[in-house]
């Protein structure tokens, strides 16, 4: 298994080997995912769709439904706006949703298809809207292509009115049980939220009732349009949350607070003080023990956590969030790769590995590749991120904490969150047993101890 | 079994489509919730994928590369001794500036350090959709890469949006480049295995049972096949397929090049394997092989009987309904049928008669498939008696096609064995049809289609590990599998009981 990997370090220029991101219309399809009633359209060959909704199925481990433009050939020649009509005509038809959340593939966006153009001529009912968004697979990943439809969304729906002393709340590309564990938050600190995306209660359900009936959870288009008369937006992630949060700014004038996700200590104390400053409440004291508990966990464990050294890899936002919460409890955050190009990335890293005075290797964009010729060299304790890494921690024989997107041989993942005190706990918990399941298993046969 | 309302218990039924018109057969109608997948997927999915010993670069952005890594079919092949490359997954990951100025130097680039890093024998490039658009030549960079590095580059133009399919361009290549260039000698029975659908352990129960009998595999394509023994595919005597649709031109042109018949094969079921085999024997006219072939089934029979016959006792009298697609349909009905269940079959996919081709169909149907046409030279007559199509329930509510009711015509019928077979029903008509019907157990394939599922009965997932069915053990992997679905204790709590009427 991945044998061929050199130990001495080859230089590339342009192949990529075993990516660690896949392309826009995958993230744009879970921003879709996380409105009410709304269907996914990819504009684009039948293959795009299929792909990425496999992906998405199996880290949610339940099928969604995502319509095709089915560009063929012809499309390649004469453009592929016809088919796109006659598309959104058959999906307004057959399925009646509320929102369509029209995305590009590379096909139509080399082809130059003006999707704009073509769906602002559509004759709308009422109460029905569309949405598109520009995301061409050569460019950024699928963190981009989420935040091109995030922010896609909110230009074409926010509109400002009355105020409504609520707070935005832009959770980034996070699982279900995060965007709950945020909005359990957000309702324990006495604030009024809108949350969106919200992909709480789209997976997870059984057979629906009727045909066209879609799930219950999302954020419904109301409270989209409602998102321009709130009163600040706390947006997590810089790659996956800034655009939408500027473009509300933008068209609306919603001040932003741009966040790194809420996962670990530090990352959820700036979120919780956010809150307190917004509602103008004392913090819960329900959030106070559950910090406490963190607390005391990181105390009891820390013999077992000091000066481990971790391999994290995923999605940027994901993997800067849990370096911070790694140096924060005396592990080594040795090597981070993301897919995703951006030099945030390696700047954000730099300013944490300094904070802690540790060193480390960050790297954006980079694939597993590179971070296997880095183990080569130098092995670390622990590999966090997803389910790519499997074959890494094999080859390598070193535990892997599935952390991030996507994780498709574990059960129950999305659903529980990693945000929040309680999801570092949860992490904390992944974390420790790996190690000690781990150092019990090299451990000498005479010296195994029941503590 | 309970046949709805057609009244003749135990006869050959099935409930047809009434009038249907040219126009509701056109097979992608934008917009529609469709399945399927496209050329680069079949073509390095479905067939180059599975080849041991073949380098896969992906020309283009770096998502094709990402989402085809690591799929169901990629197993390794440990019997193999070359190169193997199947925990990679390599890709040329073009940018914005290379999809404008074109990306064949960063394709010759990678060609170069994909060579240095691996050492290929062989590297196969797979185009993905801006590469057909912005007009990279692939074909003579593999060719200048050819005589530069000393290896063999095959190029498949599988862009995305092509009607050619995928398995087709790449088994074309293969045939092409890679068969007939071996001079390894074959055994006293050579066959060659091709088809999709099979990996894992039944290609190791395929090869149990062939090396028992004496056959010699000499190639395996779609299945857990390397790219040496490929090269020898045309020393074989026989071609057995398993798939009905993607390699029936393949086989075909095999015969008349390399003068290989042909034969098809199927592995699930005992009925099927059984009469397969025996087939076979036929086929070489042997009395050896036809000796060895009734001594393994009477004793691979022996084996699982009782075992069978136990589980048979406990699924007496059960009801099943399939709401799969037409190709898994077939072969669960075939296990249903080994422990005496007579399977309800609602299909909704794409159904094709056995030995027809999709792209038969696809030239026939597709207004506009000029490339199609161009790579057509088998032609296939549209049998539209049994041609079904995957539209929505309600599209076909708008083009007012009718269903009703045909018992008296049995001959008709071509599903394999005594079973209901109903395609496009409304939605209303599937809950009438399972109200009458009071299944015990689903298969729930494209559930997401039928809200009619009862949420109260059990429905049939396979464990992702050891899914495949095939061969004599899989009657019985199947039967234990059947079993643990009905027993599964956690039907019981599937419903609140402050919900409970």
């Amino acid at each position: 298994m991945l044998d061929w990997t050199p130990n001495e370090r080859v230089k590339r220029q342009v192949l990529c080997i075993n990516p660690l991101a896949g392309c826009q219309p995958l993230g744009a399809i879970y921003a879709a995912m996380g409105m009410h009633a709304c269907m996914p359209h990819s504009h684009g060959s039948s293959g795009c769709s299929r792909y990425q909704k496999t992906m998405l199925k199996r880290h949610f481990r339940q099928s969604l439904k995502v319509t095709s433009s089915v560009l063929k050939e012809s499309a390649a020649i004469f453009g592929g706006e016809g088919s796109l009509q006659t598309a959104i005509n058959n999906i307004f038809e057959l399925y009646d949703p509320e929102i369509i959340a029209v995305h590009t593939t590379c096909l139509s966006e080399t082809i130059g298809d003006d999707i704009k153009a073509c769906l602002y001529e559509y004759p709308l009912v009422e109460g029905k809207y569309l949405i598109h968004a520009n995301t061409p697979s050569y460019t950024g990943s699928h963190i981009t292509g989420f935040s091109n439809m995030t922010s896609s969304a909110i230009e074409c729906l926010a509109t400002k009115r009355v105020p409504n002393h609520k707070a935005a709340i832009l959770p980034g590309f996070v699982n279900p049980g995060d965007m709950q564990e945020i909005k359990r938050i957000s309702g324990l600190m006495g604030c009024g939220y809108i949350m969106f995306p919200d992909t709480c209660g789209v997976f997870g359900q059984r057979a629906v009732e009727k045909i066209n009936q879609y799930p219950a959870g999302g954020t419904r288009a109301a409270d989209i349009i409602d998102l321009g008369n709130c009163k600040k937006t706390l947006a997590f992630g810089k790659f996956s949350s800034e655009a939408a949060a500027i473009r509300l700014y933008n068209k609306c004038g919603v001040p932003f607070e741009l966040m790194d996700l809420p996962i670990g200590i530090e990352a959820v104390d700036r979120f919780v003080m956010q809150l307190k400053c917004l509602s103008g409440q004392d913090v819960a004291g329900e959030l106070d023990d559950e910090r406490e508990q963190v607390i005391d966990v990181i105390l009891d464990a820390y013999p077992v956590l000091y000066n481990k050294k971790v391999a994290l890899f995923g999605d940027p936002d994901i993997v800067i969030a849990v370096a911070e919460f790694l140096a924060s409890v005396g592990m080594i955050p040795q090597y981070t790769i993301t897919g995703t190009p951006g030099a945030y990335f390696e700047e954000r890293m730099k300013q944490i590995l300094a904070n802690y005075n540790m060193d480390g290797m960050a790297k954006a964009p980079a694939d597993l590749f590179d971070l296997q010729q880095w183990l080569k060299k130098e092995p670390v304790d622990l590999l966090i991120g997803n389910t790519h890494g499997k074959l890494l921690a094999r080859a390598e024989d070193i535990p892997l904490v599935r952390v991030g997107f996507p994780i498709m041989d574990r059960y129950v993942q999305s659903n529980m969150p990693v945000v929040g005190y309680r999801g570092a706990i949860r992490l904390l918990e992944m974390i420790l047993n790996s190690l000690m399941e781990r150092m019990e298993r090299d451990h000498p046969e005479n010296d195994l101890v029941f503590i | 079994m309970v046949l709805g309302n057609t009244g003749q218990p135990g006869g050959r039924h099935r409930v047809v489509t009434g009038e249907r018109t040219v126009d509701s057969l056109i097979m992608d109608v934008p917009g529609i919730l469709c399945k399927h997948g496209c050329s680069y997927m079949a073509c390095r999915g479905l067939v180059l994928t599975p080849i041991s010993g073949v380098l896969i670069i992906t020309h283009g952005p770096v998502g094709c590369a990402y989402y085809s890594w690591g799929g169901n079919r990629q197993r390794y092949q440990p019997e193999y001794y070359g190169p193997d490359y199947y925990s990679y997954s390599l890709s040329t990951s073009m940018n914005e500036s290379d999809v404008i100025f074109g990306g064949e130097s960063r394709l010759k680039q990678a060609i170069k350090e994909a060579v240095e890093i691996f050492k290929p024998p062989v590297i196969a490039i797979c185009s993905t959709c801006p590469i057909g658009l912005i007009g990279d030549d692939v074909e003579s960079i593999a060719r200048e890469a050819e005589e530069e590095y000393g290896i063999q580059v095959l190029s498949f133009s599988c862009e995305g949006f092509r009607s050619v399919p995928g398995y087709r361009l790449a088994t074309r290549g293969i045939m092409d480049r890679v068969m007939g260039s071996g001079e390894k000698p074959v055994g006293k029975y050579p066959i060659n295995v091709i088809g999709e659908l099979y990996n894992g352990s039944r290609a190791r129960e395929i090869t149990r049972i062939f090396d028992r009998i004496g056959y010699d595999i000499v190639a395996v394509l779609m299945g857990d096949g390397n790219i040496d023994d490929l090269r020898n595919a045309h020393k074989a005597h026989l071609n057995l397929f398993t798939s009905d649709k993607a390699v029936a031109d393949l086989i075909e042109v095999m015969q008349d090049r390399f003068g290989i018949s042909r034969m098809g094969f199927n592995f699930i079921g005992m009925d099927n394997i059984v009469n397969s085999l025996k087939n076979m024997a036929e086929i070489f006219a042997s009395p050896e092989l036809k000796d060895r072939t009734e001594a393994l089934i009477s004793e691979e029979t022996g084996k699982i009987k009782e075992c069978l016959d136990d589980c048979k006792n406990q699924l007496k009298n059960k009801v099943a309904v399939l709401f799969e697609d037409e190709f898994v349909s077939r072969h669960y009905q075939a296990l249903l049928y080994d422990l005496d269940i007579n399977p309800v079959a609602i299909g909704h996919e794409l159904i094709c008669r056995s030995g027809q081709n999709e792209l038969s169909f696809l030239s026939n149907m597709e207004s506009n498939g000029s490339a199609g046409k161009a790579y057509n030279e088998v032609h296939y007559g549209t049998d539209f008696e049994h041609y079904h199509i995957s539209l929505p329930l309600n599209l076909y509510d708008r083009i007012k096609t009718c269903v009703e009711v045909l018992g008296e015509n049995p001959d008709a019928s071509k599903t394999a064995y005594e079973s209901l077979l109903i395609t496009h029903l409304s939605q209303g008509q599937v809950e009438q049809l399972l109200g009458i019907i009071q299944a015990d157990i689903y298969f729930p394939g494209i559930k997401e289609n039928f809200a009619g599922i009862s949420k109260e009965a059990c429905f049939f997932k396979a464990d992702d590990y050891r899914f495949d069915y095939g061969g004599f053990d899989g009657a019985v992997r199947f039967a234990r599998d059947l079993l643990m679905t009905m027993n599964m204790t956690g039907w019981r709590n599937n419903t609140a009981p402050w919900k409970k009427t």
